[in-house]
């Protein structure tokens, strides 16, 4: 549909299909295109960052949740998921005014920080479920070796969460990198991820152009799972380890 | 009990002071005079959680027939059949642009009206993005709803023990029989989760709206963000206290909806 779309020429109402066809909105992606790499580069810095970020807050609170015995843990569990059931406009007004209050609006930090904030709950979810996963024994094996605390992290504890990294990871980045609205209200347009450059698009009549742009839109999580599928699997061979989906 | 505290600590903290921002904001008596004045506010936020659980209910109940087909396919299809995924990855803008596509008064389904003799002007053919019980908004949600339903179905799906199935055939059950007393029961607990998740997710919503909503009544997504940016100053206390109505409720709502099953929601996850 939307390839159809970003081909056609005039398109008036009655047909079915358009009555020309015409590159414009492939013209007008090449003039513009330094503009919109840039916008999709920043997308994606952000949009890693906040994996990143989300992993290493979530990291031992995962590992804390899954495997020490705490009281209350399913009251601690559903609180801690929070974010993601409540309306996300709730709370992102009121932090909005902390965060400038803290001179953290029309920055990048301020948006990977409130994304983060939105969706590190689907992290902390695939590292407990990787922790339950991976028992004690290989930590425990490793540090009867000898090995010391932050080598047996190093070698041992992380390579054997990189599945559930990989999946928490995945819902992460389509989650910060498709959003609209958060990085609106915190980056307030001086932060230019893509999704803010193709809002106007959508709300104009210029439909090609925004069918080609929400294509491209589309395709860059495609070619960044793509892309991990490939290099993973990989490393998963050279490591002996079965391909654990999590 | 430490090892929790790096994400405790940040995220706790600002949550709980963006709430009590809002809240605090909302405390102005006159923010409460205006709103229990305002007669068509309190019919926007009815709209809305109408809106929102009908979404909700329809996503599940289409979704879970929807899995269950999907599940008892052959295996040939299982590849083709992960296109439910698509509408996951979909932005919320992206879906709002297709549902005008299709669904205006200029759009496909109004030409394919035209073409077949149904209508001779695009007027004719009804406005169901703009105006009747908000039922575009209703449409984009359960499409991109029914994909994460499914999703979720699929997982719970897995743990059916298929022996009961074949049991029940092997009495003499029809398929439709089987989906309805063995199926459903145990996609309740997740029915119930999705259900309250969904419902909640689109009451906050704010980017479908925007695009496909009308102006009255409202999805209150879009009130908040008209009273907090496109009004004076003064305006912001009544976004706040809204905001606080719909936090309270969201609690609420959680609660009961999910006391009864708290057990089988951990299992479930």
């Amino acid at each position: 549909m939307l390839v159809v779309q970003s081909l056609a020429g005039i398109w008036q109402w009655p047909h079915l299909i358009p009555q020309s066809w015409n590159l414009r909105a492939f013209e007008f992606f090449g003039r513009q295109a330094g503009i919109i790499i840039h916008s999709i580069a920043v997308s994606i810095s952000y949009a890693v960052s906040t994996v990143g970020l989300s992993f290493v807050l979530c990291y031992f609170p995962a590992e804390a949740l899954a495997r020490d015995h705490l009281p209350n843990q399913t009251l601690i569990e559903t609180v801690l998921l929070l974010p993601v059931l409540l309306p996300q406009i709730t709370f992102s007004l009121g932090i909005h005014h902390i965060f400038i209050h803290m001179g953290l609006t029309d920055n990048w930090l301020g948006v990977v920080l409130i994304l983060t904030i939105f969706s590190y709950p689907f992290m902390l979810r695939a590292l407990i479920a990787g922790f339950h996963i991976n028992g004690k024994n290989f930590a425990l094996a490793a540090k009867n070796l000898g090995a010391k605390s932050w080598q047996v992290l190093l070698h041992v504890e992380l390579p054997l969460m990189l599945p559930a990294l990989i999946s928490g990871g995945s819902v992460v980045f389509l989650v910060a990198f498709t959003d609209y609205f958060l990085v609106f209200l915190i980056g307030g347009g001086v932060v230019q991820g893509f999704s803010g450059y193709l809002f106007p698009f959508l709300n104009s009549s210029d439909r090609p152009t925004a069918a080609l742009l929400s294509i491209v839109f589309l395709a860059i999580p495609f070619l960044i799972f793509a892309l991990i599928e490939l290099t993973v699997t990989r490393w998963y061979r050279r490591w002996g380890m079965e391909n654990h989906s999590a | 009990m430490i090892k929790l505290l790096p994400l405790v600590l940040p995220v706790g903290f600002l949550l709980t002071a963006g709430t009590i921002v809002t809240v605090g904001n909302a405390l102005s008596a006159n923010a409460w005079m205006s709103l229990l004045d305002n007669s068509e506010l309190w019919i926007s936020l009815g709209h809305t959680f109408f809106v929102s659980m009908m979404a909700a209910g329809i996503s599940v109940a289409l979704g879970s027939v929807l899995a269950w087909c999907v599940y008892r396919l052959p295996k040939f299809w299982h590849g083709l059949a992960m296109l439910y995924k698509i509408p996951l990855i979909l932005p919320h803008i992206v879906i709002a642009s297709l549902a005008i596509l299709f669904f205006s008064q200029s759009g496909l389904f109004s030409a394919v009206a035209s073409q077949l003799g149904l209508i001779d002007n695009m007027h004719q053919f009804p406005s169901i993005l703009y105006r009747g019980y908000g039922l575009g908004i209703i449409f984009a949600y359960v499409f991109k709803e029914i994909s994460f339903v499914m999703l979720m179905f699929m997982g719970v799906l897995r743990r059916l023990n298929e022996n009961l199935v074949i049991s029940a055939r092997m009495l003499g059950a029809s398929p439709a029989r089987v989906f309805f007393t063995i199926v459903i029961p145990h996609l309740v607990p997740m029915m119930r989760i999705c259900f309250v998740v969904l419902s909640l997710y689109a009451m906050g919503a704010f980017e479908i709206p925007w695009f496909i909503g009308k102006t009255r009544p409202q999805m209150i997504s879009v009130t908040v963000y008209n009273l907090y940016f496109n009004s004076s100053i003064d305006h912001q206390p009544e976004a706040d206290a809204l905001l606080s109505i719909l936090l309270l409720f969201s609690v609420v709502f959680l609660y009961v909806f999910l006391l009864p099953g708290r057990r089988k929601i951990q299992d479930a996850f």
